[in-house]
This record gives C-alpha cells, structure tokens and sequence, in this order.
C-alpha cells in the first residue's frame, strides 16, 4: 500500500471501498496495529496505534474471520475476550441480543448467528474507533441487513471504519467513501457529494414511451439516459403533458458505479494495447 | 491478562481428545515397565528402565501437542489476529501457547511422579525411591524440552505446517518431536550405558535448540505469520 493518507475527524460511517484485493484489509490491519507501516503512522489523537496498546484499546477490529473459539459456547467464547481484554460481558450480549445463543457452541451457529456473535466481542468495550472488515461478506441479504442494522443502531457517536465491495452497501450505510484501488487512496469524500457523469433512469408507463423521449427498451422498463437529476423531472413532466401515466421512475446504476467500472475499462485498454504491440 | 495459560491448556484438551488420550495411554505403558513390570522382572530392571524412558517422555510429549494444534487453529480462524488487536504482542502469544504446552507436559510428568512414588511407597521398594526420583528427573528433563522445541519451532516455522485435510494438520514441528524420541526406544538394544547417554544426551540437544530458537524469536516470529 502507498500513498494513504487520511484523516477521520467527526463520528459517522466512513465506508472503505474497493474491489477485491484492492488492500482494504491490509489498510485495516495496519490501523488496528497488527501489522506495521513500512512508512508513516497511524495516529488515534496523540497516539500511535502500532506503538500504543492504550491506543489499540480505544480501537476494536472485527476481521473477516469470526475469530471466536469455535469449540466453546457464545459465552464461553466471549468471556475468554473479556478475560484477557476487559470489557462488560453482559452488556454485549444485551446489545446483540444473544442471550438465547449463549449457551449454544460457537460451530452450531448459523452464519448470520456466528456473525452476530463474533460482533459482540467488538462491542465488549466502548470503543471510540470501530474497524470493520466486510462485516457482511458471505452472507444472504436479509441477515445482512439485519447486520448493517445493529451496527447502525449501535454506532451511535463512533467513527466507524466499515470495509465493503458492495456499491449498494455502501450507499445504504455510508455517510463518507474512502476508495482504496490498486493499494492507493483515490478519493476521499461524502457519498451525498458524489455525483455520477450520467444518470440511468429506468421509467414504467401506461404506453410506448420512445415516441416522446429518447429511450431504450430494457425489459420492462425504458431506459432513459440523462446528465443530472433536474432533467429526469422534466422528462415525466413532458410524459405527463402528452397524457402518459408514469408508474415508476427508479435509478438503474448506483452513483458508485463508476468507480468500479473506470479501473477495469483502463485494463482493457491496457490489454488492447499490449496486444497490438504484440501483433507488431 | 488472568488464567490464559490455563484456558489455552484447557482448550486445547478440549479440542484434541485423541492426542490427549494417546499421551496417558503411552505413559500408562511406561508406568508399567518403570513401576510394575521390575516386581517380576528384578534381573531385567535396567532394560525396562530404559524401556520406559521413551514411552513415558513420549507420553508427556504427546500430551502436550493438543498446544501446538490450537495454535494452529487459531491462527487459521482469526483469533491470533483478534488478540494482536487486543494489544498482545507476537511474544506475549509466544509465551502463553509455549506455557500452555509445559504446563500439559507438567501435568502428565506430575501424575507420573505421582503413580511411581505411590507404587514405591505402598509396594515396600522404599529403598528404590531415590532411583526412581534420579531417572524421572531425566524424564522430566526430556519431555519437557522436546515439548518446549516443538512448541517453539511450530510457532517459528508454523508456516511450514502441512495440512493434510479438513480442519487437521500435521505441523512439521510435530514430527521433528517424534524424531528426537525415536532413537531411544531401540538404542538400549545396543548396549545400556549407550543407551543412558543418549538418554542425557537428547535433552541437552533439545534444550540448546530451544534455548537458540528463544534467542531468535524475535527475528523468527513475526506478526504475519500469525494472521489467518
């Protein structure tokens, strides 16, 4: 990783985006201080988290991996975290409601339940920074929500460090976005200022709407293709005025999109090239 | 940081049964030609004092490999990672795992020590005690430092752990262990007093290797190797 350098001044969601292998995990790892910068630090106030173990206490990570004993019982497994590390056992389990899993080993979880269980053992302290390592990854969408959920609830006045390489998850939970790509840091900003080049609208009418506007047909929907949001306003007004009824009008791309979509179009071309400098 | 020693041995019992049931039952056969087998074999005593040497070392080492599995495992799984974050350094893991492992091979020594001066006591052979406390310590000394080289060398080397399949492993440690107490158990067939010296003489060899991979720690275990 290079040339990272960012700084998370007031509480609220920071979502870590990129594909994968981008180095979010690596980013995360470095800034729980498990693994050391070769260059630069990483600094919680005063403090240098590689350094600090006071700084790391202030800090808590769940990883991609559960991380949890899996041969013991929910309570077992966290009261083996708050021996070692602290913490108000009975509290977490309060707040991920986990009193009817406690008693339950670890491997007889479901994955929603195991991922719930494991985030308990973030939620041991009351942490000022939370790292979040893909909380949801391999999970069905439902339990998934049912994640992103609590963490909303209980993330109340934290700064949270929330990995992803889900555009729409993003989105959903993310108050800024910070793009990791190619182990680089490539934009750093509020989602609500990000604006996309171009605006897929898909739009459901009564009638064939490609004689008043300039669309395409994609399934049941037409697509309308414009530059900002005031021209999709105008687009239903103009339906409207020539007596079409407008059922739905709903975004097609997410506005993150194109940030995935730029390094691959760039590979491309990459590879185009190459591959005539072959041929000659 | 309370008990993780104990909890980590605890663990790691509770984890690897067989290995843990392999270890009492190698010792159990060394109890037996140490304490038992002499009362009838008076004139073989020496042979089966050196027959129970491997066994019973063999037992302790065994006993404790459940230690080396869990740090696989747990290495694998995350928890390593976790307790990294939790402001453990790679040497404060180092020493829990390796306290663990001794304490298991402790515990096993322990009942032995234990099994052997009942039988003296309660047999009439009062006289063989100090005998019997002079070749324990030699067992003592064996067992626990092949358990703490292979501790140490699975946790400098844990990379070079081999999986074999599933969730098990057979860390290459392991075998390492396994080929410094193979000599002992056929060299007696050559002559006694060669026997006894490369029954001192291993330990010693254990012991320095330990004592160079505790030196190289620093170098050797690092905080990579200790992510899944």
């Amino acid at each position: 990783m290079h040339d990272i350098s960012f700084v998370l001044k007031e509480p609220s969601i920071y979502v870590v985006l990129g594909p994968n292998g981008a180095g979010k995990t690596t980013l995360f790892r470095t800034i729980a201080g498990i693994l050391e910068p070769y260059s630069g630090k990483i600094l919680l106030d005063d403090q240098n988290t590689t350094t600090s173990g006071e700084a790391r206490k202030r800090m808590s990570y769940l990883s991609q991996y559960n991380a949890m004993p899996e041969e013991m019982t929910v309570y077992n497994g966290l009261k083996f975290y708050s021996d070692i590390g602290g913490g108000d056992l009975d509290k977490a389990i309060e707040l991920l409601d986990l009193e009817p899993l406690k008693d339950k080993r670890f491997s007889d979880l479901s994955q929603g339940q195991k991922k719930r269980a494991a985030m308990a053992k973030v939620f041991l302290h009351d942490s000022d920074l939370l790292l979040l390592d893909e909380p949801t990854a391999n999970l069905d969408p439902s339990v998934s929500k049912e994640i992103r959920d609590i963490i909303l609830k209980l993330s109340k006045d934290k700064i949270i460090l929330y990995s992803s390489h889900n555009l729409y998850e993003a989105t959903d939970i993310g108050t800024y976005l910070i793009l990791i790509q190619n182990g680089s840091l490539t934009m750093f900003d509020k989602i609500s200022n990000i604006k996309p080049k171009q605006y897929r609208v898909g739009i459901k009418a009564s009638e064939d709407i490609s004689k008043i506007l300039d669309v395409q047909r994609e399934g049941d929907y037409f697509v309308l293709n414009v530059s900002s949001p005031e021209e999709i306003g105008l687009a239903v007004k103009k339906l409207v005025e020539n007596g079409v009824q407008v059922t739905e009008t709903r975004p097609l791309d997410n506005p993150l999109q194109g940030f995935f979509e730029t390094p691959v179009i760039e590979a491309e071309k990459m590879l185009k090239k190459e591959a005539k400098r072959d041929a000659k | 940081m309370p008990n993780s020693t104990l909890i980590l041995a605890k663990r790691s019992l509770k984890l690897n049964k067989v290995n843990s049931g392999m270890g009492i039952f190698l010792a159990a056969i060394g109890l037996l030609a140490f304490d038992v087998l002499p009362f009838f074999y008076f004139d073989a005593l020496a042979v089966l004092v050196l027959l129970a040497v491997p066994f019973m070392v063999l037992g302790i080492f065994i006993f404790s490999t459940p230690v080396s599995l869990l740090y696989v495992y747990d290495k694998n799984n995350g928890v390593l990672e976790y307790l990294i974050s939790l402001g453990w350094n790679q040497g404060d893991i180092f020493k829990r795992y390796l306290k663990a492992a001794l304490l298991l091979g402790l515990i096993l020594f322990t009942v032995e020590l234990s099994i052997t001066m009942i039988v003296d006591i309660f047999a009439g052979a009062q006289a063989y005690i100090l005998h019997d406390l002079a070749w324990l310590t030699l067992i003592a000394g064996f067992g626990l430092s092949v358990v703490s080289f292979v501790t140490m060398a699975m946790i400098a080397f844990s990379s070079l752990q081999r999986p074999v399949g599933g969730n098990t492993n057979s860390p290459l440690a392991l075998s390492l262990g396994g080929l410094l107490i193979l000599p002992t158990f056929y060299i007696q067939a050559f002559s006694y007093d060669v026997g006894v010296l490369v029954d001192l003489a291993i330990p010693v060899l254990a012991g320095a290797l330990s004592i160079v991979l505790l030196i190289l720690s620093s170098r050797l275990i690092r905080r990579e190797k200790m992510l899944p």
